[in-house]
């Protein structure tokens, strides 16, 4: 993979209408790319590696991506 | 100070001083499949804090569709709510129709406007802004060359110089910035170093130090930090939801 592809994939998580995703990491290695971040719910993960496979038949796509917590704080912090 | 989530928050020895809880969140991405996640924290509110900010990017496309599900997810809440909208809250055009059903779910939406609230006693002031991107000292964008960049910098400019207006005019006791992009890059950190211009400005830094603000809230750098100050040396807190990894962080003010 070029990193014009990986130029791609970076615009594809952000410009797709079904995706809209800034904030994840397109990491190269050695026969793809590792999708590595944080998303909001588990069928946007599966979602985001449908979409990619679909997009890039050719390249292997890898995914780690967590969906992020959400359990209230149990600490504040003095200003 | 980081302290365990205590309920009694009695005025101190004397009775001159009232702490005030804000709690803050940014970048939920908010559509169908959302819904119903951050509710059950959301719904302890009442118990942990006075009022609840919002730092942009609520919506994933910024459709109207997903301003319901904001609002089914952050209206009804036991304390005020306000907002600012963030970029992807821009994307498809539909900022009146957004704003509309927030402000209709009794979220309070700013841009380039201020608030002023009674918590506890204590006019709390929100002064809110977009903001925008043009990076910080040393390694910022320039109202020069081509008019797309001129408007770029242009923008953020005036932005941050309204914001300005409104948190110096604010009569509160405690004044407070709400923003999407960040207002220093301390709060970046994290973030590739080649995209901190399109995560914030320093002209954001500038109005804040302006007042100058108590705190600043921002979101947008969902891999950056959530500790930084300005130049003047207010405290910023990013609370983006990927870097506060819960569902809202509180922060007490002492006034």
């Amino acid at each position: 993979m070029d990193g014009n592809t990986e130029a791609e994939v970076q615009r594809l998580l952000a410009e797709h209408p079904q995706i809209a995703e800034q904030g994840i990491r397109v990491v190269p290695v050695a026969d793809g790319v590792m999708l590595v971040g944080d998303v909001e719910s588990a069928e946007r993960c599966a979602q985001i590696e449908s979409v990619l496979r679909a997009e890039f038949p050719d390249l292997s796509i890898r995914c780690d991506l967590a969906v992020i917590r959400v359990h209230p704080p149990q600490e504040v912090e003095k200003i | 100070m980081i302290e365990r989530m205590r309920e009694d928050r009695p005025k101190d020895g004397g009775g001159t001083t009232t702490a005030v809880r804000v709690a803050a969140v940014g970048d939920v991405h908010l559509d169908q499949d959302v819904v119903g996640r951050f509710r059950p924290a959301l719904d302890q509110l009442g118990d942990t804090a006075d009022v609840l900010l919002l730092a942009g990017d609520l919506t994933r496309h910024g459709t109207v569709d997903e301003a319901r599900c904001v609002a089914t997810e952050f209206g009804g809440l036991a304390v005020p709510v306000v907002a600012v909208l963030g970029n992807h809250d821009y994307h498809s055009d539909e900022v009146e129709g957004v704003t509309k059903i927030l402000t209709d779910a009794g979220i309070e939406v700013l841009e380039q406007s201020a608030t002023v609230l009674n918590l506890r006693g204590v006019r709390v002031g929100v002064a809110g802004a977009k903001g925008f991107g043009g990076g910080f000292a040393g390694r910022c964008g320039s109202e020069f060359g081509e008019p797309e960049m001129k408007a770029f910098i242009h923008h953020t400019r005036v932005m941050a110089d309204r914001l300005s207006e409104v948190l110096c005019g604010l009569d509160c006791d405690l004044p407070i910035a709400l923003l999407h992009y960040a207002p220093v890059p301390d709060t970046l950190v994290g973030e590739p170093l080649e995209i901190y211009p399109f995560l914030g400005s320093y002209l954001l830094g500038q109005a804040v130090d302006a007042a100058p603000a108590a705190l600043a809230i921002h979101g947008h750098a969902h891999a950056g930090t959530e500790r930084g100050t300005t130049p003047g040396g207010v405290k910023v807190r990013n609370v983006a939801h990927p870097v506060i990894r819960q569902a809202y962080s509180v922060y007490e003010l002492t006034v």
